[in-house]
């Protein structure tokens, strides 16, 4: 089949896994950004909390595919199966930039603020949260990269996206669907990335580029 | 639980498989990806499109990138040794480049003064003095080798993605468990062992390591 024809047949297909591989990203990002931040905040400002960090590194290491295979037997096949291991996998690195961006926040920030008499709520949402938000959004933006390329993956657990064609493309030996799957996929990891890009350097120029 | 004991010998050279895949890419990555990063700190014109190239494959979605090695090379080592290589370049060539960037203008300053050449300079001063940077690029790229290294099997390579998807697709978990407990033990096991390592490397230099992120 050329690929004019492929593309005439499975037209309606593509567009619609698309659509999908993108939802499923903007809900799992959204949650994984949130969750991440907020439980960033947590850890910094709760010291007894510190001792959940080694265990975020632990889980960094984890290979997705792992987290995917193994949260079957518990979560089963489907959405609720692929989107707790996303959210897991997304939520590490926003929380671990979150927790680091906090901390390296000047000292002498701080104090100034505390020396006007803001309190502990405005100090965090006018000084340290505006402060450490390039870290924070490249942290975010690791998550994102991540979360498009995983995505794929859960092609293999039966949650439709563009990975649904890598796979079919993969088992039949077809390069029409595995090329435009893996093209497509690539093109949205890609713009994904640039648009992150564009937002930590907007958050840097406003910072003035220190923290 | 019966299943490890009774495969036990199946599961190691699967797990053998799995290590030399990983070790031949990363063996590649290695041999590649440091001279490119010194090749991006030397020639001005070159470094944006060093760094942005290999951020770019980083990009690129793992299914993705195994799937489109079929077209050109098949399945089988070939391609998969390819696909984990390409991955593996980005946090090599970065803290590479970073490593020597960062090192301390006077200590290059002192060496020329000495009157090192270009080749002395880098030998002596930058690759000594960037050591434990370039060493947390490395580990950053075994630890995630060892992981893409399952995708290998869709392609026809073997390792132990091969029992990973099986468990997947027959649905049973200790399948699942075989090929994942392996691959995790590894993963840990190189991530300590190359973080001890730098803090030696650091305590000895007496540097303190820029910590390089990917």
């Amino acid at each position: 089949m050329s690929f004019q024809q492929y593309f005439d047949i499975f037209g309606d297909q593509i567009i619609r896994l698309t659509i999908r591989h993108i939802l499923l990203f903007l809900i799992a990002f959204a949650a994984a950004a949130l969750l991440g931040v907020v439980m960033g905040i947590a850890i910094y400002r709760v010291r007894v909390l510190r001792f959940l960090l080694p265990i975020v590194n632990i889980l960094q290491t984890v290979p997705e595919i792992v987290l995917l295979a193994l949260a079957i037997p518990f979560l089963g096949i489907g959405y609720t199966g692929a989107l707790v291991p996303l959210l897991v996998k997304g939520i590490l690195p926003v929380l671990q930039n979150t927790a680091g961006g906090l901390q390296s926040v000047r000292p002498e920030l701080k104090e100034a603020a505390t020396g006007i008499g803001m309190s502990k709520a405005q100090l965090l949402f006018r000084v340290e949260l505006p402060s450490a938000l390039p870290i924070i959004l490249a942290g975010m933006r690791i998550s994102a990269i991540m979360l498009v390329s995983v995505i794929t993956l859960t092609a293999y657990i039966g949650v439709e996206s563009l990975g649904t064609l890598i796979l079919q493309g993969i088992s039949r030996m077809d390069s029409n669907p595995l090329i435009v799957g893996s093209g497509l996929s690539a093109l949205l990891a890609v713009l994904v990335n640039q648009i992150m890009i564009f937002l930590e350097r907007r958050a840097l120029r406003r910072t003035g580029g220190r923290p | 639980m019966d299943y490890i004991v009774a495969n036990f010998d199946r599961i190691l050279g699967i797990t053998q498989r799995h290590l030399e895949i990983c070790g031949l890419s990363l063996l590649f990555a290695i041999g590649l990806g440091i001279p490119l990063g010194i090749i991006a700190t030397r020639i001005q014109l070159l470094q944006p499109l060093i760094l942005g190239g290999v951020a770019l494959i980083y990009t690129v979605p793992t299914l993705a990138m195994f799937g489109l090695m079929i077209p050109f090379f098949g399945l089988g080592l070939v391609p998969a040794v390819t696909a984990v290589t390409l991955y593996s370049l980005l946090p090599v060539v970065q803290n590479t480049y970073t490593g020597i960037i960062n090192v301390p203008p006077p200590a290059r300053e002192a060496a020329l003064g000495l009157g090192m050449s270009s080749t002395q300079l880098l030998w002596r001063v930058e690759l000594p003095l960037s050591l434990v940077v370039l060493s947390g690029g490395i580990r950053l790229a075994v630890v995630n080798a060892i992981g893409i290294g399952t995708l290998a099997s869709l392609i026809g390579a073997g390792g132990l993605g091969d029992l990973i998807f099986r468990g997947i697709s027959t649905v049973s978990p200790t399948v699942v468990l075989a090929g994942s407990i392996p691959v995790v033990l590894m993963a840990l096991a190189a991530d300590f062992g190359l973080k001890l390592l730098e803090r030696t490397m650091t305590r000895r230099l007496g540097l303190t390591g820029a910590e390089a992120g990917n």
